[in-house]
């Protein structure tokens, strides 16, 4: 019991240790590809100081500004329009079964194409600017959201939904309060694997079609032949992919409160 | 528990109260007239229900017991407006229904699964509320009360899933309570607690009906139950089901699991529904 309220609120201390269990490994790695790439000759394989230096010079900070924050524009509107259109055809399908039967077929042929085989009409209708980018993403994004959705929405307990058609709770007050929160644990599985779908994507369009974003700015490095800057290029991608992923942590967190919660006081009284 | 106090500990041994005026339709607050309910299966239809009548008055608590596989959470559920009646209707305040009514609040059988785990205690008793739009303060008040009702005052702040079985069910009971509605349908509401915390439910409703005069409609499967709760009790049976027996029960509103159950009018009655239920399943 006193474990499990602590999972749930950990004291410092226990955070700094839970953060050394993560970040042993990453940190052993790098001082090891340090030390062995430490007197590289190779063209392709620079040293990871070199690799580091570049980084510095490259992404810190002109490339933040000319690089990053293009790119993550494009993701937070593309995975923003993405979640929208998810969550709210995902409801409709799933609470309209008979809707979502009839949709089905289409629905599963459109998920079937790659987003990247969309790249060719997206440059000729969109053109290499942000929205044929923000559009690729959207629509990439878009499936593993409203899947989830349709299935959170099915799986609401069917007594719950008794509770409010026999409380006569109204269509506003019930997505608010009953649908979109009952669904909310599956819905949050779905954005956490649009987000990695949306970064693939994101760097894919900009090779493909673009004058910035990191992407684009890898590509250059390669075809400059600026060989540490290209992996300083994927480092930063690497740690941005990173950091997004623990802010939706954060994000999930504070939505699933409840969830994680109830599943610990479970856990806890079956101990 | 907290009822236990308010519930007098001996029960005085009046007379019955006046005698049933059953078959008085205008003055039914709740009315099952002809009701039957089929379902299509393979072989062509199954009739659960069949030409079912029923009548609760205002103030009563009736109780409805049967064998289980009697269909009585399907005539619940249609009386709550859950299910469309095959044939027959149900009226209430004259009117009949055909979705869920407004001056019907329903406590179900599972508690674990009917109160949303993601919203506290108050905010699963203010939900309906909100939907049926009383302004914000005279909601608060509303849930502030229903929750002391149910000797709950303390949990409005919790989820449900931090409260045991028993007071989960309170927590639907209040619900219903802030509701403010004509009548209350349970459906098997104490099925899944142990027996004590059953045992102060179950005053726990003869409480709230000496202190709020509501109208109850209760379905169970235990015969003890039925009669310890009901001023009348109506009795289940056959296949498809219909209503075997009506009895009106001679034990006055103070009533005592210890002493009320030893009376010789409650042991009668129980005994004789028994009998009945089993003659019935031969």
């Amino acid at each position: 019991m006193a474990r499990l309220a602590d999972d749930a609120h950990p004291s410092p201390l226990r955070m700094i240790g839970r953060l050394g269990v993560e970040a042993w490994l990453p940190v052993a790695l790098f001082v090891a590809w340090w030390v062995a790439s430490d007197s590289s000759q190779s063209l392709y394989f620079p040293s990871l100081q070199t690799i580091v230096e570049a980084f510095g010079r490259t992404w810190l900070p002109a490339g933040i500004t000319e690089h990053v924050l293009p790119s993550l524009g494009n993701l937070a509107a593309g995975f923003a329009i993405a979640s929208a259109l998810g969550v709210g055809l995902g409801l409709v399908l799933g609470l309209v079964r008979r809707l979502g039967a009839a949709l089905s077929p289409i629905l599963e042929f459109m998920r079937a194409v790659p987003a990247v085989a969309l790249l060719p009409l997206g440059l000729l209708l969109l053109g290499i600017g942000s929205s044929m980018k923000i559009a690729l993403i959207a629509y990439a994004a878009f499936w593993p959201i409203l899947l989830t959705t349709v299935d959170g929405v099915r799986g609401i307990d069917a007594t719950v939904q008794d509770v409010a058609r026999s409380y006569r709770v109204p269509l506003r007050l019930r997505l608010t309060s009953v649908v979109l929160p009952g669904a909310a644990p599956q819905i949050m599985t779905g954005m956490r694997t649009s987000l990695s779908i949306g970064i693939t994507v994101i760097v894919f369009s900009e090779m493909a079609g673009s004058t910035e974003g990191i992407g684009y700015a890898i590509l250059q490095a390669q075809r400059g032949f600026r060989i540490a800057e290209m992996w300083a290029g994927m480092l930063a991608l690497g740690i941005i992919g990173y950091l997004l992923n623990i802010a939706f942590r954060g994000l999930e967190h504070r939505v699933l409160r409840w969830n994680r919660a109830m599943h610990h006081t479970m856990l806890a009284a079956r101990s | 528990m907290a009822e236990s106090a308010t519930t007098p500990a001996v029960a005085a041994r009046r007379p019955a109260e006046p005698p049933d005026t059953a078959g008085e339709r205008h003055s039914a607050l709740l009315s099952v007239q002809r009701l039957t309910k089929s379902y299509p299966v393979p072989e062509g239809r199954r009739t659960v229900v069949e030409d079912l009548d029923l009548d609760v008055r205002p103030g009563e608590i009736v109780t409805i017991v049967g064998p289980s596989g009697a269909g009585k959470t399907t005539l619940l559920r249609c009386i709550a407006g859950l299910l469309p009646a095959s044939s027959g209707q149900v009226v209430i305040g004259g009117r009949p229904v055909t979705g869920p009514p407004e001056q019907l609040a329903v406590v179900f059988q599972d508690y674990s699964r009917s109160l949303m785990p993601w919203l506290s205690v108050r905010h699963n008793v203010e939900l309906p509320l909100r939907g049926k739009n009383v302004p914000r303060d005279e909601r608060r008040r509303r849930v502030t009360d229903a929750l002391a009702d149910v000797g709950l005052g303390h949990t409005a702040e919790q989820h449900p899933w931090q409260l045991s079985g028993g007071m989960q069910q309170r927590v639907a009971i209040a619900r219903a309570l802030a509701y403010r509605p004509q009548a209350m349908l349970m459906d098997e509401p104490f099925a899944s607690v142990d027996a004590q915390t059953r045992a102060d439910l179950e005053d726990l409703v003869l409480d709230l009906r000496q202190r709020l005069d509501i109208t109850i409609l209760l379905v169970t499967h235990d015969i003890d139950e039925a009669v310890y709760l009901g001023d009348t009790v109506v009795v289940l049976g056959g296949r498809p089901t219909r209503v075997r027996e009506r009895l009106t029960v001679p034990l006055g509103r103070d009533r005592d699991q210890a002493t009320t159950k030893a009376l010789p009018e409650f042991v009668r009655l129980r005994t004789h529904i028994l009998t009945g239920i089993r003659e019935g399943a031969s």
